[in-house]
């Protein structure tokens, strides 16, 4: 089933003389349940591609239908209730709320939204991610690794359509890094979460299911890993 | 209930009071509760809508929209019904794929065996006249070892590919020699490459290594191969040669066969898919299997083709990164 489908996107900063085309007329669809990456040199577009395909940035021209929704052809106040339910973000340097505590900022999503959280959903997500003993820390007493699951964490609360992940990995070592990417590996097949990670790293890039290479804006491969 | 007789005491009293402020709190409390009123009304109005919607997703209705994005409890409920619904067609529909591929297969495996069923038993009927000659008698046993051998065959692979699908297969890890894998894969593939007059040429590094089951690996390689011979004519060239990159290893098996054609080229790897230019004998079981058997082991087959040209095999072996 179509999760995600992209038609001819385009987006393009500034104007007249000073124009940069980010994006270029790309077009592809995600299945639910599979784990896409997305490749490319830096500049090459895949972090407006993400933005936009997140909500946070909206396109020139150009469709993207998240789960049978026009996201662009939403008022600003719906587009951002649709987001906070329907889409999950991870962050390169993982965008946690300096001064709530781990478990507050992994609820955040759900408290937005003014509701009650499901106990054990987050006990369920907290144990897959190992941070059981940190729930009342700040984000700055924990390593970076353990910050990058928290924001998993609060990607995953509200039980998304679409995990989307820029550069997951970009700002831990290798250790660290391999254990994220295992982690969203064993979220992926366990929860059949749909996951697109955005990396310039090919390593990780081969853990997929699938990888868009992105060039000059332009969608240069699309090859199906494993099925 | 409760509202109303503490609001008419309120009245009564104001009224007591000061009669002007009496009409003014009479007309707030019929504002409020009319205010009231059309509020439930809109409510009861909402939640009986998605009374409809579940009742229809129930009769089998196909599901559609009905999240409408706003703030406050009722548009989440709405999402989560929305949610499960869609999580509700969706096994759904995989169930009826997974119920119509069983059917597909079944009927595939059948026709398979069913074939050489019936000439076997043609042959044996002819085989039971006494008065057939010996050499007759000679071609027939042959004819029919040939084709107990292919059920045979049919046989073992199904046999092999179920078990890798229920994962109880266990493949090893080991470091194994490229070289003496395609090597291995070659022997029994000799003797038709002869008997078709094919020229072979082989060129491997000796320190090309990759992890993987050896064994395993081997029958994929080896079905790649033969896949290969059965589509190059009498006199083709068939080339294999490896080498490595920083993210993968590769052996490149290249035939000068008679091309896969595009309509063909996307199903080459499904099971029993038998493209235009197969053998009277093809299963269309071998390239599926070797997908299988590499797939499982973090390495994959691709395949690259041009009509009358040739067709080339790609098998990758990923670098354990993770």
């Amino acid at each position: 089933m179509e999760i995600l489908r992209v038609e001819n996107l385009s987006k393009t900063y500034g104007d007249g003389e000073t124009a940069v085309t980010a994006l270029n007329d790309i077009s592809f669809s995600v299945q639910k349940g599979e784990f896409v990456a997305i490749i490319g040199p830096s500049g090459s577009g895949k972090s407006t591609l993400l933005h936009i395909l997140g909500g946070v940035d909206t396109p020139t021209s150009g469709k993207v239908i998240v789960d049978q929704t026009d996201m662009y052809a939403m008022d600003e106040t719906a587009l951002a209730i649709f987001r906070r339910r329907q889409i999950g973000l991870i962050y390169q340097f993982y965008n946690l709320i300096p001064v709530l505590t781990v478990e507050e900022n992994i609820t955040l999503p759900l408290l937005l939204d003014g509701r009650e959280v499901n106990q054990e959903i987050f006990s369920g997500i907290v144990e897959t991610l190992g941070l059981q003993q940190r729930l009342k820390h700040l984000p700055n007493q924990l390593s970076g690794g353990q910050q990058q699951r928290a924001s998993i964490g609060r990607a995953l609360i509200s039980s998304p359509a679409i995990v989307l992940a820029d550069e997951p990995t970009g700002n831990l070592d290798s250790k660290n890094s391999a254990e994220i990417v295992k982690l969203l590996k064993k979220l992926h097949k366990e929860r059949h979460q749909t996951l697109i990670v955005i990396t310039h790293d090919e390593n990780i890039a081969l853990q997929a299911d699938r990888i868009i290479g992105i060039q000059d804006g332009r969608i240069s491969r699309d090859e199906v890993i494993r099925r | 209930m409760c509202s109303v007789v503490i609001s008419t005491i309120g009245i009564t009293i104001l009224w007591i009071i000061n009669w002007k402020a009496g009409i003014v709190a009479i007309a707030m409390v019929f504002l409020l509760l009319l205010c009231f009123f059309l509020f439930t009304r809109k409510r009861y109005q909402d939640i009986s809508k998605l009374a409809y919607y579940l009742a229809s997703v129930y009769s089998g209705q196909p599901t559609m929209d009905i999240r409408d994005n706003v703030e406050g409890e009722l548009s989440i409920l709405k999402n989560d019904i929305y949610k499960v619904t869609l999580t509700l067609s969706e096994q759904s529909t995989l169930l009826k794929k997974d119920k119509q591929y069983l059917a597909e297969t079944l009927s595939n495996i059948s026709h398979q065996l069913k074939t050489p069923l019936a000439s076997m038993f043609v042959m044996a009927d002819l085989l039971n006249n006494p008065s057939l000659p010996k050499e007759k008698r000679e071609e027939f046993l042959g004819k029919i070892i040939n084709q107990l051998k292919r059920i045979e065959w049919l046989v073992t692979s199904l046999l092999k590919l179920s078990k890798i699908d229920v994962q109880s297969v266990i493949f090893k890890k080991e470091l194994v020699s490229v070289k003496k894998m395609i090597n291995k894969a070659l022997e029994p593939l000799l003797v038709p490459m002869e008997l078709k007059n094919q020229e072979l040429s082989f060129s491997c590094k000796e320190d090309l290594f990759v992890y993987g089951d050896a064994n395993w690996t081997v029958e994929a390689i080896l079905n790649v191969i033969k896949n290969g011979i059965e589509h190059t004519p009498v006199g083709g060239r068939i080339a294999i040669s490896c080498e490595e990159t920083p993210l993968y290893t590769q052996i490149v098996i290249a035939d000068s066969g008679e091309g896969i054609s595009p309509e063909d080229a996307p199903h080459i790897f499904e099971r029993f898919y038998k493209g235009k230019n197969a053998g009277v004998d093809s299963i269309g079981i071998g390239l599926a299997m070797s997908k299988t058997i590499l797939q499982s082991q973090n390495a994959d087959v691709f395949m690259e083709s041009q009509l009358g040209v040739g067709t080339t095999f790609k098998i990758k072996f990923y670098k354990q990164v993770m």
